[in-house]
Parts: structure tokens; sequence; C-alpha cells
């Protein structure tokens, strides 16, 4: 039975992890992303406004989170995946800040996520191709960060995902890195290959997918076993909402304009055994702070009913 | 390269004359009229015959633009075209809309059919609506693709318009540069063909030729574009006059294939410098050249640059270099200490 999780971001606050995670337990939830790149946000790092939180020694950052790890143990709320602060590279900004997001954040992210007992860590790929003139030279300089922080993923047995992003090009959004499945499929492949272990996996985030018109179905076959983690949430195929699946319409049926269907049977077609996982922390800031628990408590349905419909036979 | 304009929204099917003439004067190679246009399949053999012997004989290309194959009636060549699907009123990549399956499909045809019957026509509207990578989606075409069809919209609604028209906060919403960046790397030299059926139809009838002259500007702009590599391989030695941006962009991207002699500025005090590996001289310098040494002018007041090499009696080919679409950018560009260096 897939479980379902949801991000913690927007729940689970720092002075007191214990209510989150309660919070999640109480609703239906048995899995969570933990939202580490909250804690150095990527708008700070595109300004290079880097705070110290990452300059805390491993131990330190432990510490910091044991009340968290204890909270989500207490609560039956499994870290299933957590995703790394972005981006890890600014092409205008200084050396030393590139230096640290590689250096120190992208390894102590490495610790934390072994630490919270958790097998999937999402990353974002660079985005270069303005400058460098191609998605393949822009995936090389990628590459290179997953080497530099493969020898822990193989260590402690992580598996580090890519994640379909887009590009904006005058406000509207666009293909960006990894969201060529056939490309995808090649270099998980080749570089699992060379270390020997599933280092290197694929998140599927189905509102990017539907900002850019991809075809679910086709992407989610494609990529077949080597989708192992999911960013679910919805959005009008025009900017990057992260709201409630089934939220966004487009006509006066009244339907909804993102092909969920397509997304179940590539789900069903791959077999795909991983966590129903909502990227839906915003639409918590949609309503109403006293309806939050309400609000996930909703998610957490859309959960079993995208669950259910995959039982289905035909869909 | 063949420079061609739809007619869809553009001209009264039943009455185009006018309107062929018009583009033919500006400038046009040809046309290209969308089938469904047509409610009998009579009235599309007739406009065809009509626009075959229109003018003087076989100077107005006509290609057909059906649901997904645009017809080439000269060569008889079917291209397929990429497309979108509606998902409840959302806009999804549609049937030949990956580039994989596309080439599988162009090349099995052809092997079947012993010769080259199938190429592919892009459809750059198309692109824009399912947000996709024009670059690799040109790349993976290669010599198969045999047209693009050029028009704008905003990436929401399906519209026809101006290329460049469709902007934010500056900024076109169109990914021309990836586009532009695949069809000079593929030395694209196939037809362009100008989709604005839109921006006509909503324009004043009396703004209508301005905006067709507009059209045929931008084609000839983007031809430029498109074909910038083919301009520099055409000369077996070549020197750049400026020594700003342009010129760091040039030594960048061509400067290993392409390197120049040297380059030149108007400003005196300059002269003797070395800029991005190339020695900075005096245009008086340039009477020297030998005479198919090409002279790439890299400022942008090109008018000016190419009156005053002419005034000084300068008879060597003057072309026109520009780094708006460039394969790759340096992360930051210089800011330079005087007006005219671009």
């Amino acid at each position: 039975m897939l479980e379902i999780g949801v991000q913690t971001w927007n729940v689970v606050d720092d002075a007191n992890p214990k209510e989150g995670f309660e919070m999640l337990r109480s609703v239906g939830f048995t899995c969570c992303d933990f939202s580490l790149n909250s804690y150095l946000k990527n708008t700070d790092i595109y300004g290079s406004k880097i705070n110290s939180f990452f300059d805390a020694s491993i131990e330190e950052l432990r510490e910091y989170f044991l009340p968290h790890k204890e909270a989500a143990k207490a609560a039956g709320i499994r870290i299933h995946q957590m995703h790394m602060p972005y981006p890890l590279y600014v092409p205008t900004a200084e050396e030393h800040v590139n230096q640290y997001l590689w250096n120190k954040v992208a390894p102590k992210s490495m610790e934390l996520c072994h630490y919270f007992d958790c097998n999937y860590i999402v990353i974002h790929g660079f985005k270069l191709s303005h400058f460098l003139g191609s998605e393949e030279l822009e995936w090389q300089e990628t590459e290179k960060l997953i080497h530099a922080i493969a020898p822990l993923a193989v260590k402690y047995g992580i598996t580090i995902c890519i994640e379909n992003l887009y590009n904006s090009v005058g406000g509207h959004l666009i293909e960006g890195p990894c969201c060529d499945a056939r490309k995808a499929v090649e270099r998980i492949d080749r570089i699992n290959a060379r270390y020997g272990q599933e280092i290197l996996g694929f998140c599927f985030d189905v509102g990017h997918a539907n900002l850019i018109g991809l075809d679910f179905e086709a992407l989610i076959t494609t990529l077949g076993s080597r989708l192992k983690v999911l960013h679910i949430h919805d959005n009008d195929g025009i900017s990057d909402l992260h709201q409630i699946p089934f939220t966004f319409v487009k006509t006066r049926e009244n339907t909804s304009s993102t092909d969920w269907d397509g997304f179940l049977r590539g789900l069903k077609d791959i077999g795909f055994d991983g966590v129903l996982s909502f990227e839906t922390g915003p639409a918590l800031n949609a309503f109403p702070c006293e309806l939050k628990a309400q609000t996930l408590h909703f998610i957490n349905e859309i959960g079993y009913c995208l669950r259910d419909r995959l039982c289905v036979r035909n869909l | 390269m063949k420079l061609l304009c739809s007619l869809s929204g553009v001209a009264d099917i039943k009455h185009p004359r006018r309107t062929i003439l018009q583009l033919k004067e500006l400038g046009f190679d040809g046309v290209a009229v969308n089938e469904a246009a047509f409610s009998k399949k009579e009235n599309l053999s007739e406009f065809i015959d009509h626009v075959k012997d229109f003018g003087d004989k076989e100077s107005v290309i006509c290609r057909m633009i059906s649901q997904d194959i645009l017809t080439d009636y000269s060569e008889k060549t079917n291209l397929f075209q990429n497309q979108c699907r509606v998902y409840h009123g959302h806009y999804l990549r549609g049937p030949y809309s990956d580039p994989y399956e596309v080439v599988e499909t162009i090349d099995y045809l052809n092997e079947e059919a012993g010769k080259e019957a199938y190429g592919f026509c892009l459809d750059v509207g198309v692109c824009n609506l399912c947000g996709q990578n024009m670059y690799d989606f040109v790349m993976t075409l290669g010599h198969r693709l045999k047209a693009v069809i050029l028009r704008d919209n905003d990436g929401n609604s399906d519209d026809h318009l101006l290329p460049f028209s469709c902007a934010h906060q500056g900024q076109s919403k169109t990914d021309w540069l990836n586009l532009i960046r695949g069809l000079r790397e593929l030395e694209f030299d196939g037809d362009l063909i100008m989709s604005i059926g839109d921006s006509v139809a909503a324009a004043s009838v009396t703004l209508r030729p301005a905006l067709l002259e507009l059209a045929y500007k931008q084609a000839q702009y983007f031809q430029w574009q498109i074909q910038m590599t083919r301009v520099m391989k055409k000369y077996s030695s070549r020197v750049l006059f400026g020594a700003g941006n342009m010129c760091r962009n040039y030594m960048k991207c061509y400067g290993q294939e392409f390197p120049p002699l040297f380059t030149c500025d108007n400003n005196e005090s300059r002269w003797g410098e070395t800029f991005e590996g190339l020695e900075i001289r005096s245009p008086e310098e340039l009477k020297n050249l030998s005479p198919d040494c090409a002279i790439f002018i890299c400022i942008m007041y090109y008018d000016d640059i190419e009156k005053q090499l002419r005034n000084m009696g300068i008879a060597n080919p003057i072309e026109r270099f520009n780094d708006e679409f460039m394969p790759s950018f340096h992360w930051e560009r210089l800011e330079m200490w005087e007006e005219g260096h671009a």
C-alpha cells in the first residue's frame, strides 16, 4: 500500500516540532518531505545573502535537529525524502559563495539526510544554459556536483534525486534542467553503473511538468524504476503555485486542467511503489491558518483518492 | 533560405491577389496557406492554380499547411508539423512534439519511400505553448528540419502574433535565443514562414501594410541571425571593427574558428592596446587589407561605420556581426567607457 506524505515547510516549526509532526499524524500522513531548503532560502542564495545556519558543525546540526527527529518518530512520521537547499551554484555570485554552497551546504545536507534515516534527497540541477549555450553543457556542471557528493551517497545508501525544473523567459515558464526523460535515463544509468549502486534517481515534479505541457504518462513510463520521489502539486499552467491537486480549471465544464489521469496511468505502468508526496506547503498559506489541519487533512484525503484510483483497472 | 508569409488572417483567401502582390513587393519569396481556410477541396485547388500562375510564373512559392502536414507543392515534400493537444483547456505536447519520435518516423518513411519525401516543419508558437527547449528540438531534428513557422504568443493562448510582440518587463515571452542558437548551429537553410494573422487582423486596415513591412524586416532579421556563422565561413580572412562587448563576444564564441587578424576602433587612445587577444588598430589600417578580407562591424551603429569605411575608399566586403543571440554568453557584460562601444 502506497504511503502518503507532505512537505514539512509551513507545518513543522523549529520552536515546537512535536506539534507539527503530531498534526501530520493526526490528519493521516505517515511520511513527510523534510524541507531542509527552508533553512537557506533560494531567494537569499540568489541574492548572495547566505545565513549562518550551515556554518554549524555537523554535530551541532544534529543536536539542532534532534527534537525534530524525536518528534517525527514519536508521531510515527517517516522522513521519506528531503529537499537540499538550492541553487548550489550562482554564476553571478562571488566565488566564496559558491564554494560555501558546494563544500558546506551540500555535504552537510547529505549528513543530515543520513541523520534523519532518509533515503532520498532532492537536488536542483544548475540553471546555466543561457550562459553555457545548451542543456548538455549545463548538465555537465550539475554532474560535477553529483560526483562531489556521491561518496556520501554511497556511504549512507542515499539516492540523490534530480528534479524536472523550469526556466523563465519574460515571465513565461519554459523547459529547464532535467525535463528530458530520455537524457535522464541515460545519465542516471551511467552514473549508477559507475558507483555500483543507485546513488542517482529522479524526482518527478507534477506541477513543473504541467507548466511546460509535458506528457506525464510518457515521461513517467520512460523513467521507469528510476523514478524514486514525487512532488505532487497543482497550478494554472502559468505560474508555479504549488496548490492542492484538482484546484485549477480552464473551461466552463470545470474539469481539472491538469492531467491527473495521465499521471496515475504512468505510475501504474511502472508499478510505482514509493510515496505519494505532496509539495503543497504554499497552499497552506492560501487558507486561513485556523484551517491548517483541515487543509492538511484534505490533502491527505486527495492522497487516498489518488492511491485508490491507482488500483482501478482502467484509468 | 526562403522567406514566406502565411496568408491566414492576412489576406481574404478568395481574393488574395492584392495581398500577394504586396508581399512580393516587400520581398517575400512566397506564401503559405492554411488548408482549413478552404471549405471545399475544389476551392483549394483553384487557389493553388491561382497562386502558381500568379505574376511571373513560379516566382511565388506556395506551401500548404494542413492540420499536421505542410506540403511543398513544387517539390512534393511533406513536412510533419509539431502540434499541441488541448487537455480541458490546457495546452499539452501533442503529435510530433517529441523530436526523438519524429526523427524515427521521418527516417522510417524516407527509407520506405527511397527518397527524402518527408521532413519537418517546426511551429515556434506550438513550442512556446508547451515551453519546449527549441535548441534541443532543432538539434535533434537535424537535416530533417525544412521549414520554421515564426510566430509569437504569450505561452498560454494559441495566437499568431508578430515575433517579439509578446513581452513582459522588457523581455520576450518566447525563447528566441534557443531557437536561433539551434538554427544557426544547424546552418538551417530552409523556409522561414511568418505567421502573424492575429496581429494583422487585429490592427486597423490602414496599419496593415506597415505591419507586413515590419514582418518582412523581422524575417530578414531572423535570416541574418541564423546565417551569421555561414557568413563568417565565406571569407578566408577577416578583421573586426569595434573593441567592446560585441568584439569580446565574437572572440568568445567564434575567435577560435574564425580568428580575426586584428580589430580597429575610432578611439585613438586605444590604438596599440590588446583586447581579447586582438591588437586594436586605427581604421586607416583597413586600407592595407587584401581585397578578399572581410570587415565585420562589431558596433551597433552599423550604417554609420559602413558609411565611414566606404567614404575612406575601402572596397572590402563589409559584414555586420551581432551578439544579441550568441551560442554562449559571458557571465557579465563589460561596462564600456565610451558611447559607441557596444
